[in-house]
Order: C-alpha cells, then sequence, then structure tokens
C-alpha cells in the first residue's frame, strides 16, 4: 500500500507529488529530500523511515522516484513498481530527464491515476494501460541535419536510410500514430564488460553481462521471433567446436518469452508489448572469445626536477574495420599534484588534471581499431616522494565500442507475424562498454 | 539507462519477410537447380564411399575386387569341405593301390571319392553341415551387402562423374587433395550439406574420420584395455581386429550403442546426471555381447583358421622369409595415427618408415641366436648342398621316400637360420635409425631417446612393429581371447567411457558429434609440455598425449594448405612454420613478412627440392639451407634427411625442376642478392607452378611434416631436458627478430674458439661411424681448427659428385661451422649473412659460404 509517491530532482525539485491516502503533511517531501542528503556516499539506503513513515526510493535518469508507505508492506513490491513506473514514463515520454519529467507531468499524473487506486497498484502493463491513457507526450526534439538527410530525395536509398541514430529510439510510444504509422522495433544488444588487468598484462577477471531489450512501436504485433547466432550455446558443456562459437554461461529471459525453438533453432518468441523491455539477460566469465579491446603499457617515473613522467602507451585491439568511441582513461596522480603538462600523440585527445579527484582524466574520442596512441603527461607534485609513486594507478577506462559485442552474440533475425501491412522497420544496435575496466600498474 | 551513441543499424528485411505459413521451412532449397547432390542426409556415409572409391581406383576396380572376394569366400567354404570329405589320401599317398586298366600312372582324379559317397559323407557329418550353413549364410550376407553396395556406389560413381567431372579412368591418377577440393569447390553449388554454406576440409576429414578419431583418442588416453600385463611376456599388447570390431561395435554402430546415428551420440549421453546408470548399461551391454562373442567363439575360430590358412599358406611357400617380415600391428598403427589422418596418408606415411623400423629391429639380434643359426644353417646347408649335388648327379634320387620334402624342409631352415644371421656389412647405429623412424613416424615415447640401443626400447617398439606371424597367431588366438578382454577388461572400464564420450564430444554444426580432440584445438587439448605451453588451458585429463593435438594439426595444417585454421591455431602454425623455418633457413623472417607468410608452405619444399638440384649446379648456399633443415629437427640429421627419400629418389623431377630454379635463383640473386629462400620461393614457384602436380606438393609436404615432427620432438625434448637447452632455446625465446645476433659474434674469428663447446653440442648422440665415413677425418680436422679450407674443399669435391651419400658430409661441415655459435640456429643464419654480401662467388666458385667468412 503507498501512501504517497513523488519524483523529485536531484537539487531537491518537486516534479510530481501525488497523495493517494491524505493524511501525510506537507513536508514530507522535505524530509525525504534532508534525509537523502544528509547521507555521505553515493549510495543512500533505498528504504528509510521517518516515525511512522517508510520511504522507499529508486534513482533513474538522474531522478529520486520515492514512493511512501507505511509499515506491514513490502519494501521489494514497491521497488519494482517504482522501476515499472520509471520504465512507463520513459517509454510515454520517450526518455527519461528532469526536463522531460517536467513537460509531461499531466501525462505522469494520468498514469499514476491508472496505475495506483487509492493506494493499491492496480496495473503496469502497457498493454492495458494505452487504452486510457489519453494525452500526448511533448517532446523536445532538438533540430537535426539528420532529420532532414533522412528525407530520401527522389526515393534514393541513402545511408542514412540504414542507420539511425541513437536517439530515434527515444520517442515516446503514444505519438506514433501520427508520425505516419511509423512502426518500428528497436533492438539493443548491449554488453558491459568487467575487467580487471594485473600489473604484469595478465589478465584477472573478465566478465561481460549482456541483454537484449527490445523497444517495440508497433501497436499490433502479435508474434515476433528472434533470431540469435545458431552457434549459441550455454554453458560449457555444450561447446560446439570451431566455427564463431557464441557461448555464455548462463541467461535468463523474460517471463513472456517462448523458448519452444531457442533449443533448436535458437529462436526467442515472444508477443512485445509496446514499450522496452528487457528480453534476455545473459553473463559470461573469464572466457572472453575475442580478445580484450584495450591494453595498457604505461611507464612512471621520477624526473630529476621532482616531476612524475608517466608514459602511457594506449592500444587498441579491435578489428581495424571497427572503433572505440567516447574513450576515456582516468588515471589516478599522488595527492598534491599541482599542474599538467602533456604531450598527445594525435590532436583528437584531451587531457586534463582533477584536482579534486586526484586523477588525470585522457579523452579520447574516437579511437580506431589496431591503432596506438600514446601520451606523456608531466606532472608537477611538490612532495613527491616514493610512496607517492604508489598512489599512481590502476588506471580506469571507460569507452563504448559501437557495433561490436563482447560475446559475439548477434541477431540473425527478426520477424513479425502477422506480417505488418506497412513499412516496418527494424533497427538493430550492438554495444559493448565497459562497466569497468581496471588496469593496475 | 546509460546513453549511447552507437548507431541503429537496419536489420534487413529480405530474410525475415517469409510469409507466416513458409516460415517453419526453415531449409528452403531453391528450385532453379536441378541437382540430384543437395542436401545428403547421410553425409557420413556419402563422403566415406566417396573415399573408398576413391582408394579402391574407380568403381570398375571395386566392383572386379569384391566380386573375387565373393568368388573366393565360395572357393574356401567349397574347397574346405572338398579336402575334407572328397579326396582319398590313401590314394594320394600310394597307400592304397589303384588298378588302372591302360596305364599304371596314378591321376588326380583317381583319388577324388565319387560324388555320390562324398555327398554322403558330407550328410552325415554335422559338423560340416554346420560349418556350410554358417558359411552359407555369412556369404548371402556378403551378397546382399555386395548388391546394396553396388547400387550405392553406382551413385557415388555418378556423382564423380557428373557433380565433380572426374571419369573413372582418371581417379587412379587424381589425389585425394584433388577431389577434396573439387567437393569443397561444388559445395557451392550443389549445397551437399545443408547446415553449412561452405565446407572446409576439417569438415570431410571429421566426417570420413569420425568414428577413428574417437578410437586415436581412447588409444591416445589409454583408455582401451589393450595392454596387458601378463605373467611371464611382461606387458604385452593384444590388438587385433576381432577386437576392434567388438569395440566399434559397442560404441558406435552396434544396437544400442553410444551413438543415435552415424552423427550424433545419444542425448543422454552428452548430460552428465545419470552416468552411474548409463555406466550399469553399457557395462551390461558389453557382458551380453562377450558373451555373444563366446558362444561363436567356435565359428569365428574356424573362420580366422580357414582364413588364415588359404591366404598365408601360399606366401609362406613362395618365400619362408616373408614370416620374418614385420608389420605395423593394429595398436601401432591406433597409436600412430594423428587425429584426422585418412587411411591412404597414414598406409604411406608407415611404409616410409617400414624400411627403416625393420632395419632397427633388426639390429637386436641375439648373438647367442647368431651363434647357434650360423651352425645350423652351416649343417643344414651342408646337407642340403649334398642333396642337391645328388639331384643334379641323378634325378631318380627326388623319387626315393622324403628326399623332395626334406629338401625343403631344409631349405626353409636354412631361410629362418639367415634372417637370424645379421648382415655382415650392417652397423648398429640404432639411435639414428631412431630419428629416420621418428621423421615418419612422427610419434614416440619420450624415453626412446637416448635408449634406442636398449632392449627395452626395442621390446616397446615391437608392440608398435610386430612380426607378421605373431600378427597372425594373435589374429589366430583373438576369438578366444577377445570375449575375455570384453568381459573382464572393457566391462570394468564402462564409467571411464561413458565419461570420455561426454567430456569429449563436441557438436560442430555442419558435422554433428565429434571427438573434441580431433579439432585440434591446442586451447583445449594442447599439451604444455609440447610447445603450447600458454595456450593450452586444458586440464591433465584433457591434455592429448605425446603432443598429439599439436602434432596431428601441424599434419592436417600441411596436408591441407587451403584450409583455414581458426585464429589462434593460425597463429600457433604460423609461429611454429616461422621458427622452423628461420631456423633452417637462416632466412631473417622478419624483414620478409609477406613472402613468408604467402608461401610458407611452400618454401620449405622449394628449399628440400632446391637442395639436391643444386647439388649438380653449385649452389652451396643452398645446400647449406639444406643440411640445417636437417640440422633444425637432429642432431644427426644427416641420415634422417637421407630417407626422406623423395628428393633423392625423384631424379627425373629433379632434371625438369632444375632448369627452371635455376633461373629462379639467378633472378633472386640478381634482384636482391640476398639468397634467402623465401625470395627464391616467390619468385620461382611461377616457374615451376605447373609442373608441380598437387601430387608432387603431397609428397614434399610428407617431408615438411617430418622435419616439423622432428623439430617438435627435439624442441619437446629440450624442453623437458632443462639444462641441455641453456644456451640455445633460451636465445631463442628471449628475442623474436633473427636480427639480435650481436655483429661481434659473426666477426668472431671462427677457428678460434671452435674446440670450446663441442663438449655441448656433441652429447652422446654422436653419429655412429657409418654415417661419417669419409668425412670423419674432415670433421676432425675441422674442429681442431687448421687446415679447415682445405678439409672443407676436400669434401666439396665429395659434393660436387653425383653421389646420394653428401647429405653426411654436408651435415659434418655444417655443424662444425656452427659449433662456436652454442647453438645451430643462430649459426645457420651467420652463414646466410656472410653470405650476403658475395652472391656472384657461390656461382663461380666451389666454395661454400661458410668458407668465405673464413679466408
Amino acid at each position: 500500500m503507498i501512501s504517497q509517491v513523488f519524483i523529485l530532482s536531484s537539487k531537491g525539485d518537486h516534479l510530481i507529488y501525488k497523495d493517494f491516502r491524505g493524511g501525510a503533511g506537507n513536508d514530507i517531501v522535505s524530509i525525504f529530500y534532508e534525509k537523502v542528503t544528509a547521507l555521505t556516499g553515493d549510495q543512500p539506503p533505498v528504504v528509510m523511515n521517518h516515525k511512522d513513515i517508510y520511504f522507499v526510493h529508486i534513482r533513474q535518469g538522474g531522478l529520486y522516484w520515492v514512493a511512501t508507505t507505511t509499515a506491514g508492506s513490502s519494501p521489494f513490491t514497491i521497488t519494482e513498481f517504482l522501476n515499472r513506473l520509471a520504465a512507463l514514463v520513459k517509454d510515454y515520454c520517450g526518455s527519461l530527464s528532469e526536463k522531460s519529467v517536467q513537460m509531461n507531468f499531466a501525462l505522469i499524473y494520468e498514469l499514476l491515476d491508472e496505475i495506483v487506486d487509492y493506494g493499491y497498484i492496480q496495473t503496469t502493463s502497457s498493454d492495458v494501460l494505452k487504452n486510457f491513457i489519453q494525452t500526448e507526450a511533448v517532446t523536445s526534439r532538438p533540430f537535426s541535419l539528420f532529420d532532414l538527410s533522412n528525407v530520401g530525395l527522389f526515393g534514393a536509398e541513402t545511408q542514412q536510410s540504414k542507420v539511425a541514430p541513437s536517439s530515434a529510439a527515444t520517442r515516446p510510444i503514444q505519438s506514433s500514430r501520427e508520425q505516419g504509422g511509423k512502426s518500428e522495433i528497436f533492438v539493443d544488444v548491449i554488453e558491459r564488460m568487467t575487467v580487471v588487468i594485473g600489473s604484469n598484462g595478465l589478465l584477472m577477471k573478465a566478465d561481460v553481462e549482456g541483454e537484449i531489450r527490445v523497444k517495440c512501436y508497433m501497436s499490433s504485433c502479435s508474434e515476433m521471433r528472434i533470431g540469435l547466432n545458431e552457434e549459441f550455446s550455454i554453458g560449457k558443456s555444450q561447446l560446439r567446436g570451431y566455427g564463431a562459437a557464441v557461448r555464455v554461461d548462463e541467461c535468463s529471459f523474460h517471463q513472456a518469452v517462448r523458448l519452444d525453438e531457442f533449443d533448436s533453432h535458437r529462436i526467442l518468441r515472444l508477443c512485445p508489448s509496446q514499450g522496452e523491455q528487457t528480453v534476455m539477460q545473459y553473463q559470461l566469465s573469464d572466457d572472453l572469445p575475442s580478445a580484450l579491446p584495450f591494453r595498457l603499457f604505461p611507464t612512471i617515473e621520477r624526473d630529476n626536477g621532482g616531476r612524475l613522467l608517466m608514459y602511457m602507451k594506449l592500444r587498441c585491439d579491435l578489428p581495424p574495420k571497427s572503433a572505440a568511441i567516447n574513450v576515456c582513461a582516468t588515471i589516478p596522480v599522488p595527492k598534491g599534484s599541482v599542474s599538467l603538462s602533456q604531450e598527445l600523440s594525435s590532436p583528437d585527445q584531451s587531457a586534463e588534471l582533477k584536482p579534486q579527484s586526484r586523477a588525470v582524466v585522457w579523452q579520447i574520442a574516437r579511437f580506431a581499431g589496431g591503432t596506438q596512441l600514446s601520451a606523456l603527461f608531466k606532472l608537477e607534485v611538490p612532495s613527491l616522494s616514493s610512496a607517492s609513486m604508489l598512489e599512481v594507478g590502476p588506471v580506469g577506462l571507460s569507452f563504448e565500442l559501437p557495433k561490436i559485442t563482447a560475446t559475439g552474440l548477434q541477431i540473425r533475425f527478426l520477424r513479425l507475424s502477422p506480417i505488418q501491412p506497412g513499412p516496418s522497420q527494424r533497427w538493430v544496435r550492438y554495444v559493448t562498454h565497459s562497466d569497468s575496466y581496471t588496469i593496475r600498474i | 539507462m546509460a546513453h549511447f551513441d552507437t548507431e541503429y543499424q537496419r536489420l534487413e528485411a529480405s530474410y525475415s519477410d517469409s510469409p507466416p505459413g513458409e516460415e517453419n521451412l526453415l531449409m528452403h532449397v531453391p528450385e532453379g537447380v536441378k541437382s540430384q547432390w543437395h542436401h545428403i542426409e547421410n553425409l557420413d556415409l556419402f563422403f566415406q564411399r566417396v573415399y573408398n572409391l576413391h582408394q579402391k581406383n574407380g568403381f570398375t576396380c571395386m566392383l572386379l575386387g569384391e566380386i573375387f572376394e565373393l568368388v573366393q569366400l565360395l572357393f574356401v567354404v567349397g574347397f574346405t569341405v572338398f579336402l575334407a570329405n572328397c579326396v582319398d589320401y590313401d590314394v594320394l599317398f600310394a597307400n592304397k593301390f589303384v588298378n588302372h586298366t591302360d596305364s599304371s600312372k596314378v591321376t588326380l582324379p583317381d583319388a577324388f571319392l565319387p560324388v555320390d559317397v562324398c555327398s554322403a559323407r558330407i550328410r552325415n557329418n554335422a559338423f560340416v553341415i554346420f560349418v556350410l550353413i554358417i558359411s552359407g549364410v555369412f556369404w548371402l550376407h556378403r551378397l546382399f551387402k555386395f548388391i546394396y553396395n553396388v547400387c550405392c556406389y553406382w551413385e557415388i560413381r555418378s556423382f564423380y562423374i557428373n557433380a565433380l567431372k572426374m571419369t573413372m579412368s582418371e581417379l587412379p591418377y587424381a589425389t585425394w587433395q584433388e577431389v577434396q577440393a573439387r567437393i569443397v569447390e561444388i559445395q557451392k553449388e550443389h549445397q551437399i550439406c545443408i547446415h553449412k554454406k561452405e565446407l572446409t576440409e576439417l569438415d570431410i576429414y571429421h566426417r570420413i574420420l569420425r568414428f577413428k578419431n574417437y578410437m586415436v583418442a581412447m588409444v591416445n588416453k589409454s583408455l582401451l584395455p589393450v595392454r596387458f600385463r601378463l605373467p611371464v611376456l611382461g606387458e604385452y599388447v593384444f590388438y587385433t581386429r576381432g577386437l576392434k570390431y567388438n569395440f566399434e561395435l559397442i560404441f558406435f554402430w552396434g544396437p544400442g550403442s553410444l551413438f543415435e546415428n552415424e552423427w550424433s551420440l545419444k542425448q543422454e549421453y552428452k548430460r552428465g546426471g545419470n552416468r552411474l546408470e548409463l555406466a550399469d548399461r553399457l557395462a551390461s551391454r558389453i557382458l551380453w555381447i562377450g558373451i555373444a562373442n563366446l558362444l561363436l567363439c567356435p565359428v569365428i575360430l574356424v573362420w580366422q583358421i580357414l582364413y588364415a590358412f588359404f591366404s598365408y599358406t601360399e606366401v609362406i611357400k613362395r618365400e619362408p622369409g616373408s614370416l620374418g617380415a614385420r608389420c605395423w600391428s593394429l595398436y601401432g598403427r591406433c597409436y600412430l595415427r594423428h587425429f584426422n589422418e585418412l587411411d591412404h596418408e597414414l598406409m604411406s606415411r608407415l611404409s616410409k618408415g617400414y624400411k627403416a623400423a625393420s632395419k632397427y629391429m633388426n639390429c637386436f639380434l641375439s648373438p647367442l641366436l647368431t651363434v647357434v643359426a650360423k651352425n645350423v644353417a652351416f649343417f643344414a646347408g651342408s646337407l642340403l648342398a649334398v642333396l642337391i649335388a645328388l639331384t643334379i648327379y641323378d634325378e631318380d634320387v627326388l623319387a626315393v621316400e622324403h628326399v623332395l620334402s626334406s629338401i625343403t624342409l631344409l631349405g626353409v631352415c636354412i631361410t629362418i637360420c639367415r634372417s637370424f644371421i645379421p648382415d655382415k656389412h650392417m652397423v648398429f647405429c640404432p639411435e639414428q635409425l631412431l630419428r629416420v623412424i621418428l621423421a615418419h613416424i612422427h610419434y614416440m615415447p619420450d624415453h626412446w631417446q637416448g635408449n634406442a640401443h636398449r632392449y627395452e626400447t626395442r621390446d616397446q617398439f615391437s608392440q608398435l612393429f610386430q612380426y607378421k606371424a605373431v600378427f597372425i597367431l594373435e589374429e589366430l588366438l583373438s576369438p578366444v581371447v577377445t570375449p575375455i578382454i570384453l568381459i573382464f577388461c572393457l566391462r570394468r572400464k564402462s564409467l571411464e567411457i561413458i565419461d570420455f564420450f561426454r567430456n569429449f564430444t563436441v557438436e560442430v554444426v555442419g558435422v554433428g558429434d565429434t571427438c573434441s580432440f580431433a579439432q585440434m584445438d591446442i586451447r583445449q587439448h594442447g599439451h604444455p609440455a609440447w610447445m603450447s605451453e600458454g595456450k593450452t588451458e586444458a586440464s591433465i585429463y584433457q591434455q592429448a598425449e605425446d603432443g598429439k593435438t599439436e602434432l596431428s594439426l601441424m599434419h592436417f595444417a600441411i596436408t591441407n594448405p587451403q584450409w583455414q585454421p581458426p585464429r589462434e591455431t593460425t597463429h600457433f602454425i604460423s609461429q611454429l612454420k616461422e621458427r622452423v623455418h628461420r631456423e633452417a633457413t637462416g632466412a631473417p623472417s622478419d624483414t620478409h613478412p609477406m613472402s613468408l607468410s604467402e608461401s610458407e608452405p611452400r618454401s620449405l619444399i622449394a628449399n628440400l627440392l632446391t637442395g639436391p638440384s643444386t647439388l649438380a649446379s653449385v649452389h652451396f648456399d643452398r645446400d647449406i639451407s639444406l643440411a640445417n633443415h636437417a640440422a633444425a629437427g637432429i642432431n644427426d640429421g644427416g641420415s634422417a634427411l637421407r630417407s626422406l627419400s623423395p628428393i633423392s629418389s625423384s631424379l627425373h623431377l629433379r632434371g625438369s625442376l632444375s632448369a627452371a630454379h635455376r633461373a629462379a635463383g639467378h633472378t633472386s640473386r640478381t634482384m636482391a642478392g640476398s639468397g634467402t629462400d623465401a625470395r627464391t620461393v616467390s619468385s620461382g614457384s611461377s616457374a615451376w607452378e605447373g609442373q608441380l602436380t598437387s601430387l608432387v606438393l603431397s609428397e614434399y609436404a610428407s617431408t615438411e611434416m617430418s622435419i616439423h615432427a622432428l623439430y617438435m620432438h627435439e624442441l619437446h625434448k629440450q624442453q623437458s631436458r632443462g639444462e641441455m637447452s641453456r644456451h640455445t632455446w633460451h636465445r631463442q625465446e628471449s628475442d623474436e627478430s633473427s636480427d639480435s645476433i650481436p655483429d661481434e659474434v659473426r666477426s668472431e674469428p671462427i677457428p678460434h674458439s671452435r674446440n670450446f663447446p663441442r663438449s655441448h653440442t656433441f652429447p652422446t648422440t654422436v653419429p655412429s661411424p657409418s654415417a661419417i665415413p669419409t668425412s670423419a677425418s674432415a670433421t676432425s680436422s675441422t674442429a681442431l681448427g687448421q687446415e679447415r679450407p682445405t678439409a672443407q674443399s676436400s669434401s666439396q669435391r665429395h659434393h660436387s659428385g653425383p653421389t646420394t651419400d653428401p647429405f653426411g658430409t654436408g651435415v659434418k661441415i655444417v655443424r662444425s661451422a656452427r659449433v662456436p655459435m652454442g647453438g645451430w640456429a643462430e649459426d645457420g643464419q651467420t652463414a646466410q649473412r656472410h653470405h650476403e654480401p658475395l652472391p656472384e662467388e657461390s656461382l663461380e666458385d666451389e666454395m661454400p659460404p661458410h668458407i668465405h667468412k673464413v679466408t
């Protein structure tokens, strides 16, 4: 049973406030915000209490999603409810941000009215909800040249018709009707890498967690079949020898997925409802089929003048045709580092010293596979001792690898039945990004 | 959630937009191609038949062979029954007198019993009836099989003719590699295998050799009970055809076997859950099959005896020595077989090793027996001589009773004795012989090396290479022993067998379930002691013994140069090849990465080709590179290389090639003057591409494989004996580039330090005198570092002569030259290096390059 639901921005502004049962004081929101901000550390407890009121909150999209309840209700239910609420808001508003919530407050209130009645959760299914929600979402799409070039003069098949920007999937599901009946399906294959490389260059830990997410903008779609690689295998026992075997240690599926064709043909069948769903989650530990994307060769020494010299050579081991984007290496430096002078091997990189986090942040916008970049950082550290040399490292890398999956998982096909009358568009996106990619020095 | 910049790609619509009704038809064969060869269901059988037809040289040969086999069967049974029942032996032995009116001579028909008597005798003898019925059933079974086979092979024949575009008449002259290449080619248009777009060579091998790979792996992991410790005989290997048949029956195709059909293991065996229950079931099956064997034992025994009698008596009579001749035992074939090695490849390999192997075995004649045999031969010989002399004087001597038979017996006796008397000119050099054998058979337990002269080694080798007589005897014993082995030994291993099949079966797309060892994946089955250190992740249970994974991989990659292995494997192969190549040729490989990688499979071949062809001409740098090949793998390599005989024997080839090669050599000389062989090949390959058919290439592929095998064994030995490796291998491993040889080493005056490391590089395996009949003195004198140029040039004279011997001397020279380096590899390079600035001279005068270096 939920007493109140409210959404706060990260600064504590009240974006949405709904009291279902009445009787609570008005200052309850500020009490919550004080409690959250009073705690140090970046992860305040999910459930907190104030007298006999219990706050359950999650953070998504930079916002606090809070529900209050009295004793005796399940905190997990409420957490799950909040997650679902955030997902619904994302589906209906297109994206989750302070701005979109502000612009669509009416829609969100309408949603809350349907979802919760007198503190009791009714439904969170978008299939049910779409019959009741009338409000159109308001989106603020920045004008972009991309949309113009997508027009396709004389019906020519331009390059743009083969790719869609990543923002294409962030639009509200409701508005699809008058956007020319654009029925689209977006499939995301997103993998997160957790890698630890020892100081001797040996791989100490390499995990990949991945998921397949489907975002469906179809109004009437009875069944969808997603074909994965035929060589896809689960667990060690099913190794299929040579060939591009795609192996994961374990995987789990959304409850709506039917697996009757999975064993034989690696086909997932599901009836997607509108909006975003995570169809499948999988993970793979320690046995990556491909080489690690990055290798770092650091050399760290002391200058005569008491400066710290860090020579970093970063090699990208991706195939030459692909590239990593938004690569960012964070190199912790000794306390009291004053200034940084840098020599970077190419102009599209940048590096800066962040004194408050005591780290040098080296950013590379685009890093082609098979190439190598190097950087020489000279740090002015007034009180440089041999002990402070030990404070250097480990280096953390964050990056995004477009069109690459670390496990090699691919979507073979995506079939809809019955066949959509209009031109239906199916899009797929493969991304591998770093959860934490640590290289010890 | 996180925000990504990655763009979406369009999923191509063409594939996914099939109408709803048709979408269940996953395999849709286009109607346009009216080929009858698409979608062959049982590809295993199909490829096996294609292979068999090729091995049996075409349809007609096979048909005739099978017909004769049927007739032979009929004949064996009929003739035996006839001999047993319808011949009056009294007449034949003249114990009973035959009354003839016209002449006194006894004719053969006189000895035959009349038909009615004969049939009555047969009818009364229950045993004969029993044998007849059994063989009749057997024969009918064979007949039906024959008819079925003819139908099947007719289809294969039309496959050859229509799809592969090969006529039956040219089939005997086409290599299997050619046939295979065509199969791979036509897969694109005919879609023989529907699960894959393209077939690889490995797929075809996997299908043909699916079960054999399992057997090889099981023998390799010592799973099959074929080794026994007997009270008197010591360790003994018993593995006969009958036993093999039973193993296959139990595991692969018999009723209730582990395999569901030709290509897939039964599902329940793939899961570990009820292994105990499955093991129980297997054990009881083995028990039943053992009992069935026991019951059928008399039938099989009779059959074996008859078969052996008729197939071997004729041979024994013709040449009694042939029983003493040896053959590779069935166990040996299994032990020595690579994964993914076809029958003909194995056979040719073993046949090449046969001579050396029998020589090796003949080294070990017991001196006691020799003395006895000599004397027995003497007495028997004198008796025989007298008898023969008497016969010559008057042939009536033959009519005396038993004179003819005693002459025959004495002859046999002498022949047998002679086989125990060693050849007068034979020299005891087991270590070298074992090397030569190793070059062909590729496998050998570690402890043999250096112990070649020991009797234990010989005994163990005889397990692989047994007397034919022993082989026949074992075959005869097999019906009795097989059930015992099945019931008492194999049954106990049922759990291990179940585990083996579960752990080592992988499902390969387009091939089905296959033995994971046969994937030759060094990552999964490599042995760290065999060059896959650091690459392998296999536990001890998963490692193939004796470096089988690595050697098989090399073998397969060399015999199938078109095959594209997976990435890590390619890395392994190229690394090994490069190492062998680098140490063999001394060519700075990193300067020609392209030419090396492209012509790698051929470059070694080319070296071997150029070796002898330039013997006639004067390119001695080639000779050195050739000799270095030997040195790459072996310490006493001359004899081993000499045994890789296609080179020395293919004189005609040499004649045709040498011209082209000389031209190639000239071009490479003029254009770079580097003398690197890789360069030579890349420029020269076009010149002789047309002349070298794939047959020739495959012949040289076996030579190349021999070198690799020797190299790997050598490396393995070096690794296992740490201190030996100190001065050569660490260096090799630490610096990858061959440029790292310091200049001062090169410019170091070589005679100066010649004596010093000799003790290191000449360990116990000093070549025996036989290998160095002429150059021994040359070697010793050069080793002392005096008058080296003259000694060398004197041995050069030997080189320029058209003898086959100079390999040995060539090696000697090279070794003496490389001694100062403390390792052979580097010196080969220095020799080449020094040759570089002086390319022309080696064309003109007969000095090998390293002589230039000295003078």
